[in-house]
């Protein structure tokens, strides 16, 4: 619906004067999220500072139906943070405060514009920290992460943002502000409302406070840096090193052209042959570390000889950095002025990786397209990064592969999206997905979900549901 | 209602075999494994054959009849005991196992018990971590059900962090599957977190995949025994920070109830015992060791494989002992954040005095969860009467404490009004709304498990 005059003074009133956007030049920079999904310049943005103001336009704009997308640091990889509607966008960044950490209790309660490195800086100072890590965590915020459910480095310990949270405020689409789950560790108080809201990427309401579990920051922990010439051996080595009963921190793999585009970051000595390298962070208390990683550094030297241990703190610092910043780089790398870089993400079980690679690996060079991979090989996610011409032929050919890369991984018992999201970007993937499996029920079922939380569904049409 | 056509149905759908309308087998189907409420069935329906679970869902619609899906039975809160009109769908021998030990999970049907499925692990070197203490009879849909806890939870979380990918069997008896066997899977809403702990109000599961770790190399075992009950609960929360595998607590009841039922010896501490299981390696169990010392009158490290399981016997003991101890006991299931652990043992201290009943507490303390079991006599008016009262008192304590009624045991039948009384008291009667809307989205003519969460 067109919000009229008479409206927008309704909702300007509902949400406090100096918290709406009008203007089209502070309104431009919301059109936009991380990913190339086009969105438009939404009607108006409103920046809220707290839930009742969002409970009363919420209300609003479920009585006149008018669309509403929510967004906080912006950095959505599937388009789920832009508005494809003539409608509004709820900015959250202004409710960024910490509100209580109770460490005796092992919780911090934080407001949904709280940064993830800052949320985390602030827990360091206590020795604890809040383990869910996409690499977007300098800009990407509790909120955000926890309307994708994001993952990131260390999910292959810690699991993805779902396990991560205890309980949420959050105002469904017809306004109502609810509370769901508690601030004990464990609980069974009727359906699980919380595991609802986590991964809805802003379909069912506003998030506006979560209650999060916090964990004692690992005492002790080094780098085993390992090179290959073949992704077979990658996988291997892994899987053997999770068999010896071993859970890294992290697992992580890339390609050379993921290498080379951080190459200078690295700092380190690559073999000539090396066409992957493998970076398994293992932790453990002070006095048997070094037992550890020994034990770790043999296994994998059955499947390569070049083995590269990393203890000192400020160089893991760096090479971890350079790792988070390994899809920025790969920006650097384009050769065309107007090529973009579009990063995929899809996951298989691990024993399917090295045949899913294989095949991924056909679909590019048959297209001819510029890939470059690295991914959370602990958990069997594989981020394909494509580099393509912002043209429609160019887009054309992205969304050709990148139906081909998910099919391989449906294929191969895996998913289209492991951390990223649906959003725009891959509602028809996840269609396909269901088809395949003869669960389409499945996706039935959960918009009749989302109808209970918003029956005029006004809250992000079009991400997650392919109509 | 025409209950010889029904029979006559089932028994073309399942097998004349495998359905049941004699007092003797439907007698053990009345009742789950603790409360005292009962009810007879109407008619039992072993499932032998997966496919089985639609065809009787289907008959029940038609006949509109309600449908409980039971395993091990083991509920403690009566989630598994019929109501009127109740069809009992005995998934138990549906327990085919599957271990996948390079992707990391376990494919399990939902009849199979937790034991069964620890088995089939074990050959691998690998389990299936969380482990109510029912393993032996609660079974994989059980579990899923009741979202189950046990002792390593404080280590390892409850059921549903541990559910990958499951098959289910909708209350119109079309079937569907939610998530995938893989770590991470981000497919629209996270559905599979929301069946778990559902208690069979929104579907049936009929198969699971779990993931599963390797087993621990070596595992070392502490209790130290305290003379005053903060100071257990002080030590709790600083042991909390070390990460142990488990963190239990037994109250002084429970201690001197073991020793009597076990003929132990273990020292009677009016504080009551901390027991810590750590799996790294000997300098946290050294940790642990220095903690326990500020304040405990005695410290047992385990020397021999008998001691280490009967110190762990009195832990377990303390949870049935009132059961073994009085003709009847009720079964408390509170959980606290971990900084009110100390004021919500004092209150369960109070509520013993101000009522003069017996309570022994134990419970998974490292997560918050406390078992206050209070035993008496069901036939003295008076007795039961404050029974019940003390148990109210104490959920509703852990309410106001930040709390909740139940950690791990579920709402069922005897907890419905408590539930209610919590969201109440939190001001979530919307989220009482929501949680009546998708059970009426998911089972619009409420025939499965009818009676349970609300009315």
């Amino acid at each position: 619906m067109n919000i009229n005059n008479d409206i927008l003074n309704e909702i300007r009133q509902a949400a406090g004067e100096n918290n709406v956007l009008q203007n089209l030049e502070e309104k431009i920079p919301y059109k936009n999220d991380a990913s190339y999904m086009p969105g438009r310049i939404p009607e108006l943005v409103i920046i809220p500072e707290n839930s009742d103001q969002i409970s009363r336009v919420l209300k609003l704009c479920t009585k006149y139906k008018i669309d509403v997308t929510v967004r906080s640091g912006g950095t959505s990889l599937t388009g789920s943070s832009v508005t494809n509607y003539n409608g509004i966008i709820i900015n959250t960044m202004k409710m960024d405060k910490i509100l209580e950490l109770n460490i005796a209790s092992r919780y911090v309660v934080c407001q949904p514009g709280v940064r993830l490195d800052n949320l985390n800086e602030y827990l360091n100072k206590y020795g604890f920290f809040y383990p869910p890590d996409p690499a977007s965590s300098k800009a990407s915020t509790v909120g955000g992460t926890i309307s994708t459910n994001a993952g990131g480095l260390r999910a292959v310990r810690y699991g993805a943002t779902k396990e991560w949270v205890l309980g949420t405020e959050f105002v469904t689409a017809t306004g109502e502000i609810i509370r769901t789950g508690e601030y004990t560790l464990k609980r069974s108080a009727g359906y699980d409302l919380t595991a609802l809201i986590i991964g809805s990427e802003g379909t069912l309401g506003v998030l506006t406070e979560a209650i999060l579990k916090i964990e004692p920051l690992p005492e002790k922990y080094g780098r085993i840096l390992s090179f290959y010439n073949d992704i077979y051996d990658v996988g291997s080595a892994l899987s053997a090193v999770k068999n010896a009963g071993i859970t890294p921190l992290i697992a992580e793999f890339m390609d050379l052209k993921t290498i080379n585009s951080i190459r200078d970051k690295l700092n380190i000595k690559i073999p000539d042959y090396t066409q992957f390298m493998l970076m398994v962070d293992i932790d453990s208390t002070e006095a048997s570390l070094k037992g550890k990683i020994e034990n770790v550094e043999k296994i994998i030297k059955n499947y390569t000889k070049d083995v590269l241990t990393i203890m000192d703190q400020k160089t893991m610092d760096e090479i971890y950095k350079a790792r988070k910043g390994a899809y920025s780089a790969l920006l650097n790398q384009r050769e065309k002025k107007n090529e973009i870089v579009i990063i995929g993400d899809v996951i298989v079980p691990a024993s399917e990786l090295p045949a899913t690679l294989k095949e991924i690996k056909n679909a590019v060079d048959k297209m001819k397209i510029n890939v470059s991979l690295f991914g959370h090989i602990g958990d069997g996610n594989i981020h394909a990064n494509i580099f393509a011409e912002n043209t429609k032929t160019g887009l054309e050919k992205v969304e050709k592969l990148q139906m081909e890369i998910a099919m391989a991984a449906i294929r191969h018992k895996g998913c289209v999206s492991a951390e990223h999201g649906i959003g725009t970007e891959k509602n028809k993937l996840l269609y396909e997905e269901y088809k395949e499996r003869n669960s389409l029920y499945s996706l039935e079922l959960m918009k009749r979900i989302k109808a209970v939380f918003d029956p005029e569904n006004i809250m992000n049409r079009g991400k997650i549901f392919y109509d | 209602m025409d209950n010889k056509l029904l029979i006559e149905k089932l028994i073309d759908a399942a097998g004349k075999e495998n359905v049941f309308t004699d007092n003797e087998h439907l007698i053990i189907y009345q009742r789950g494994s603790i409360d005292p409420l009962k009810h007879m069935p109407l008619a039992v329906v072993k499932i032998t054959d997966e496919k089985n679970i639609s065809r009787v869902i289907k008959i029940a619609n038609e006949f509109n009849i309600n449908i409980i899906a039971r395993g091990g039975g083991s509920s403690p809160t009566g989630a598994v005991v019929p109501d009127d009109n109740t069809l009992i769908m005995d998934l138990r021998p549906l327990n085919k196992i599957n271990v996948s030990i390079e992707d990391g999970y376990v494919e399990a049907y939902a009849g199979a018990t937790l034991q069964e499925v620890n088995e089939e692990c074990k050959k691998y070197n690998f389990f299936f971590p969380p482990d109510p203490s029912s393993v032996s009879v609660s079974t994989v849909g059980g579990a899923i059900n009741e979202n189950s806890g046990g002792m390593r939870c404080a280590r390892y979380g409850v059921v549903k962090d541990w559910i990958l990918k499951l098959d289910v069997v909708l209350a119109d008896g079309s079937e569907t599957t939610f998530g995938e066997a893989i770590y991470k899977n981000r497919g629209g809403f996270n559905i599979i977190d929301l069946i778990a702990g559902s208690e069979g109000t929104l579907c049936i599961v009929k198969k699971a995949w779990l993931k599963i770790i390797a087993m621990p190399k070596k595992i070392y075992r502490i209790a130290g025994f305290y003379d005053n009950i903060n100071d257990a609960m002080d030590a709790i929360l600083a042991i909390r920070k070390l990460n142990p595998l488990i963190l239990e607590f037994s109250d002084y009841y429970g201690i001197v109830a073991a020793n009597k039922i076990r003929g132990f010896s273990y020292p009677e501490t009016r504080g009551g015992m901390v027991l810590a299981d750590t799996d790294f390696d000997e300098s946290y169990l050294e940790d642990i060791k220095k903690i326990m010392e500020k304040n405990a009158s005695k410290i047992i490290i385990p020397e021999n494989k008998d001691e280490f399981n009967n110190i762990f016997e009195v832990r377990r003991i303390a949870f049935t002992a009132p059961g073994i101890l009085f003709p009847g006991f009720i079964d408390g299931d509170v959980v606290v954040p971990l900084s009110k652990l100390k004021d919500m043992i004092n209150f369960v201290y109070k509520t013993r005095e101000k009522y003069g009943v017996y309570i022994a507490t134990c419970g998974h303390a490292g997560d918050g969860n406390l078992h206050p079991q209070i035993g008496g006599n069901p036939d003295d008016h008076e007795n039961w009467r404050n029974v019940l009262l003390a148990m109210d008192d104490i959920n509703i304590e852990a309410v106001r404490l930040g709390g909740s009624i139940s950690g791990e045991h579920g709402i069922g039948r005897i907890k419905k009004d408590l539930l209610l009384k919590q969201l109440k008291y939190k001001k979530q009667d919307e989220t009482i709304i929501i949680m009546k809307n998708l059970k009426k989205m998911f089972d619009p003519k409420n025939i499965l498990n009818r009676g349970n969460f609300f009315d």
